[in-house]
């Protein structure tokens, strides 16, 4: 199907290429065209194919090879000569001398420059659509974005529900707005569908935690909050491609990650830290990271696979006909491990961070049982080419903290005051149903009675992709099956295919975000 | 949003005031733009003057008279020239034929279709009206004696010329 659409583009482009070509038409007097360079003559040879010589009595030689002799004074070359009425006489050589001729005419073929937009047109056609068919699993995807000023500019902080793929897996989520600030006790934050998919919300709440001067305070799996009174960087930070320390130490952006492993997808690699702590002092791991596209394209592929019968396994799934969507597949990949070195020299698991989503870095705490020890090491372990990593630094944490929850008060669209979308996301028994292009912003006033809080977002909804043809053409009940019961041979066979466009994927997928025009 | 609707409502003004060049040459009497090398006749002109509307082939053009054939040869003052058009030669319909396949070709965009859709359709049809004029040439908006390059005779016609025997190019 690809190489024939190929193919069809191809000979768009050598049709417009080919078809549409103008003339531009000069003649010379003899004595101008004497005056030639050589190398404008041999120019001229070349793009016109034929010279005409109108002679001064009327008649006409053309000359389908033509040269000029005696320093210029003589045209020779193969011609058919027409007289006055146009009647032809039999190809020939002929010498003219060019005091005999009027007026010499050549026409230089080229492509019209309507060709040239038609050229541009087929390849900006033909690159969409090779695009779509070479990465239909690197299109923009995964749930409501969240955008909150960061104080400067609004800034993607959040993505909601991001495992919630059908109405059955409905989820709330919290997400850290680790760098979303306030301005005049009010905090904006502006809700998008830059996907083709229907997001189905119930409702987005702000939580929100005072905070104290230098304290900042995190979130543990959804619901424990934890205030840290100091938050202190890695003192190393090895990766299997050696010092990742300048990646981690910042929450900047700047993100350690690595490509998945070239023999087997499930691979697993790890991240050695070391960080200094007081003993006796409670601690907690913070990590702020996103996954990469590897899970998104398991998914989309699982998709592909299901082919025309998608409509049917959802449906499946919402009746817990068939266990949840490529959940075995979800296992392997997995989170983030945290491990701590423990007394005996053996590593344990502290816990993990498997929340998913690749478009917004969120920020995660997990506590660390009592140190003892004056160094404290912590080795990561995840999949190979599953997750980006930011920020990773101890905190010192001092207390449990208990957040204040907000309801929009106001919700924008298109600048315009939406009442009936912001009584839809107050009531929790209806939902907003919103669709890709759409933009909401929603309003939240801050309680004044402390001057600073944490900011956290709580979303709650599911979402349903549209399915793409671009996918179903791979439909496969085998490879299907694979995914659900051997989950490690399907990620085994597919190594290969991510591999080859892993290096695309990022990019084409923030360019394939939908904004409504 | 307002901006865009108004790029498109300006877009669509334009292909409105624009139009294709027209001729009134016969079917199949132009050449193909790669034989116009090769073609030993002059150009169809079509020639509003103040005794009507002639057209032929394009024989040729002196400082007083523009010299048009079709069963015979005529002469036209160009004191009485109003308007002249010159179609060198057939510019071909197929850019409008191109712009119909991109359409349909750019179908498989999907969603994408909605930036490369207007694209085929809107550029297409501008590019079609360009390519209509590639083989045009205007009087006034161009001087009369520079048409003559695309006349049989360039050169003026020939002292000894029987003008009774001067006849139009027959159709191919």
């Amino acid at each position: 199907m690809a190489s024939k659409i190929s193919l069809l583009f191809v000979a768009a482009a050598l049709f417009c290429g080919c078809v549409a070509r103008t003339v531009e038409r000069q003649t010379s007097l003899p004595g101008e065209f004497t005056r030639l360079k050589s190398a404008d003559m041999d120019k001229l040879k070349a793009q016109s194919p034929h010279l005409k010589a109108h002679m001064k009595d009327g008649s006409l030689y053309v000359f389908s090879r033509w040269d000029y002799t005696k320093a210029g004074s003589e045209i020779s070359g193969e011609a058919q000569l027409f007289d006055v009425s146009r009647r032809a006489f039999p190809s020939k050589l002929y010498t003219l001398g060019l005091d005999s001729v009027a007026l010499l005419e050549t026409n230089v073929i080229s492509n019209s420059g309507a060709a040239v937009a038609m050229t541009v047109f087929t390849g900006i056609t033909a690159a969409m659509t090779a695009f779509c068919i070479t990465n239909p699993k690197a299109c923009f995807g995964s749930c409501p974005t969240f955008y909150v000023s960061d104080g400067d500019t609004m800034r993607l902080q959040a993505e909601g529900f991001s495992s919630s793929i059908a109405p059955s897996l409905e989820a709330a989520d919290v997400d850290a707005l680790y760098h979303g600030r306030s301005n005049n006790g009010t905090v904006n934050i502006v809700m998008r569908n830059e996907a083709l998919e229907t997001h189905v919300v119930r409702y987005v709440d702000l939580l929100v935690v005072p905070r104290k001067e230098a304290c900042r305070v995190f979130s543990e799996g959804d619901r424990r909050f934890w205030e840290s009174t100091s938050v202190n960087p890695p003192l190393s930070a090895q990766a299997p491609e050696g010092d990742c320390l300048p990646l981690v130490r910042n929450a900047d952006g700047i993100e350690r990650f690595s490509r998945a492993d070239e023999t087997y997808l499930g691979a697993k690699e790890t991240l050695d830290l070391a960080f200094r702590v007081r003993p006796d002092r409670s601690y907690g791991l913070v990590i702020a990271c996103r996954q990469t596209l590897l899970p998104t394209y398991m998914l989309y592929q699982a998709f592909a696979y299901m082919g025309s019968d998608v409509g049917h396994w959802l449906a499946q799934m919402e009746r817990k006909a068939v266990p949840k969507q490529y959940s075995s597949m979800e296992l392997l990949l997995g989170g983030i491990e945290a491990m701590t070195r423990g007394e005996d020299g053996q590593w344990k698991i502290q816990g993990a961070i498997d929340e998913h989503g690749p478009l917004a870095t969120d920020v995660h705490i997990i506590s660390l049982s009592t140190l003892r020890d004056s160094t404290l090491s912590v080795r990561l372990r995840m999949t190979k080419g599953t997750w980006r990593i930011d920020y990773v630094a101890l905190a010192e944490l001092s207390q449990e903290l208990q957040p204040v929850r907000l309801r929009p008060r106001i919700v924008l669209r298109n600048n315009q005051e939406d009442s009936e979308a912001l009584a839809l996301l107050l009531d929790s028994s209806k939902v907003l149903v919103t669709l890709p292009g759409d933009t909401y912003t929603l309003a939240y006033n801050l309680p004044d009675s402390y001057p600073d809080y944490e900011l956290f977002l709580e979303s709650r909804g599911y979402y349903l992709e549209w399915i793409r043809k671009e996918w179903i053409d791979e439909q496969d009940p085998m490879y299907l099956a694979e995914m659900f019961l051997t989950p490690e041979s399907a990620l085994r066979r597919m190594t290969k295919e991510f591999n080859r466009v892993e290096a695309q994927m990022e990019d084409c997928f923030w360019r394939s975000r939908y904004a409504k025009q | 949003m307002r901006n865009n609707n108004l790029m498109f409502v300006i877009a669509i003004a334009c292909l409105c005031f624009m139009h294709c060049a027209t001729t009134r040459a016969p079917s199949g009497w132009l050449s193909d733009p790669d034989n116009v090398g090769k073609d030993v006749y002059g150009g169809w002109v079509d020639v509003t003057s103040r005794q009507g509307l002639i057209s032929g082939e394009l024989i040729a053009v002196e400082r007083d008279s523009v010299y048009v054939a079709k069963e015979h040869l005529r002469a036209i003052a160009v004191a009485d020239v109003l308007d002249m058009r010159i179609t060198v030669f057939d510019a071909g319909s197929k850019i409008a034929l191109g712009t119909f396949g991109g359409t349909v070709l750019a179908l498989s965009n999907g969603l994408w279709f909605l930036l490369t859709g207007p694209m085929w359709i809107i550029g297409g049809s501008i590019a079609a009206i360009y390519r209509s004029y590639d083989p045009v040439y205007d009087f006034p908006s161009s001087d009369l004696r520079s048409l003559a390059l695309f006349a049989r005779f360039p050169q003026g016609l020939p002292a000894s010329l029987d003008r009774n025997s001067i006849k139009a190019k027959v159709r191919k």
